[in-house]
């Protein structure tokens, strides 16, 4: 299901936005898959490869401890 | 965390020059082991760790680390020498015939420090058993990768947990047991997850790399299979090229187009995602362990 998701994400640029707005359906996803999904769509230039390399330290910075 | 690389290093000489008394073999295994020292020492820093973070006292530790960054060497320089890559590490200008004999010989004197090392016997079998099936594990899991026969990502997520996750489990895992006596299924469950989080990283990295073997030996990852899957009619020739129908050479120009249908399919979206929810499932994993606060932050401090 989620690359499914990643397949819509990437043809409508405007499906990010929805989702980031809570008005996109994320079935079939996990809640762990909708954070990790939210925080590398969250990133500057999300589809971008610099950024996505980077996701490590996004990671931690979102850590609730 | 005390001067580890130092003790560390201290203890893995002292086993180098018990066990590798041909000067020629000494001289050149320390020319690998200095090459490592100069690292960061990552499996060494997670068993201290973990022996430290579970109550472990004392300096015994250092040797069983050194066992452990051993045995993770000894694999490295294996894969890299089946590989033909990695042409910046010492063990790469040597011949390869004395580089096997280092590599096995490694295994072995990593075996030693474990068995010689000063914690109850019993333990200590523990900690040897594990350290076999964790190398077995590796050598199936290093055989699919040669063989290149991962057909899904669940096949990619075995050979995983068998070959790289399976080294962090291993150094978690033995710092922990040493410092209780007991196996802890917590801890496994959250190296597998850090370990497959950071092969997830390395593989992405290593498809965009195109002088690493990866791509050269058309390596199927969870990157390649999610590519593979949702390229465009026009991108077909990087489906040739991973399937062999396609030589390097002949695609060697066509670099950017490759990274624009990368961009294209979402590759890097999906990947990411798939590596941060095994991140965050490791941080979940390490929250709900019942050790002090500090050294539960030392240990969520490994994701950076």
């Amino acid at each position: 299901m989620l690359k499914e998701i990643v397949q819509v994400l990437v043809k409508d640029p405007a499906a990010a936005h929805r989702l980031k707005n809570g008005q996109f359906e994320l079935a079939g996803v996990s809640e762990v898959e909708q954070k990790a999904l939210l925080a590398a769509l969250g990133d500057r230039n999300g589809f971008g490869k610099d950024v996505q390399l980077g996701a490590w330290d996004t990671v931690k910075a979102q850590a609730a401890f | 965390m005390e001067d580890l690389v130092e003790s560390v290093g201290k203890e893995i000489g002292e086993g180098m020059r018990a066990y590798f008394v041909v000067p020629h073999l000494y001289e050149h295994a320390m020319a690998c082991i200095e090459e490592k020292l100069r690292g960061r020492m990552p499996f060494s820093k997670l068993t201290v760790l973990h022996f430290r973070a579970f109550g472990g006292t004392g300096h015994a530790v250092f040797r069983a680390a050194a066992a452990v960054e051993l045995m993770v060497l000894s694999a490295d320089i294996i894969d890299d020498l089946q590989d033909k890559d990695n042409g910046l590490t010492a063990w790469s200008r040597m011949s390869p015939e004395i580089v096997l004999n280092i590599a096995f010989g490694l295994t072995l004197v990593s075996q030693q420090m474990m068995l010689t090392g000063d914690f109850p016997l019993e333990v200590i079998h523990k900690a040897v058993q594990f350290m076999n099936t964790q190398t077995l594990a590796a050598i199936n899991g290093q055989t699919t990768d040669l063989l290149n026969d991962i057909g899904s990502e669940e096949d990619y997520l075995r050979m995983v947990k068998q070959k790289s996750a399976g080294f962090v489990v291993a150094a978690c895992m033995i710092g922990t047991l040493l410092a209780t006596g007991e196996w802890n299924g917590q801890v496994r469950d959250y190296a597998e997850e850090l370990g497959i989080a950071d092969q997830i990283k390395n593989d992405i990295r290593d498809l965009l790399d195109w002088e690493r073997s990866d791509f050269k030996n058309r390596k199927k990852t969870l990157s390649t299979l999610y590519l593979l899957q949702f390229i465009a009619e026009e991108d077909q020739w990087i489906a040739d090229y991973f399937e062999g129908r396609l030589r390097v050479e002949e695609i060697s120009h066509r670099r950017e187009e490759f990274e624009r249908a990368i961009e294209r399919t979402g590759t890097f979206l999906y990947t990411s995602v798939r590596m941060r929810t095994h991140c965050y499932n490791y941080l979940q994993l390490v929250d709900k362990l019942d050790i002090d606060a500090h050294w539960k932050n030392r240990i969520i401090a490994l994701s950076e």
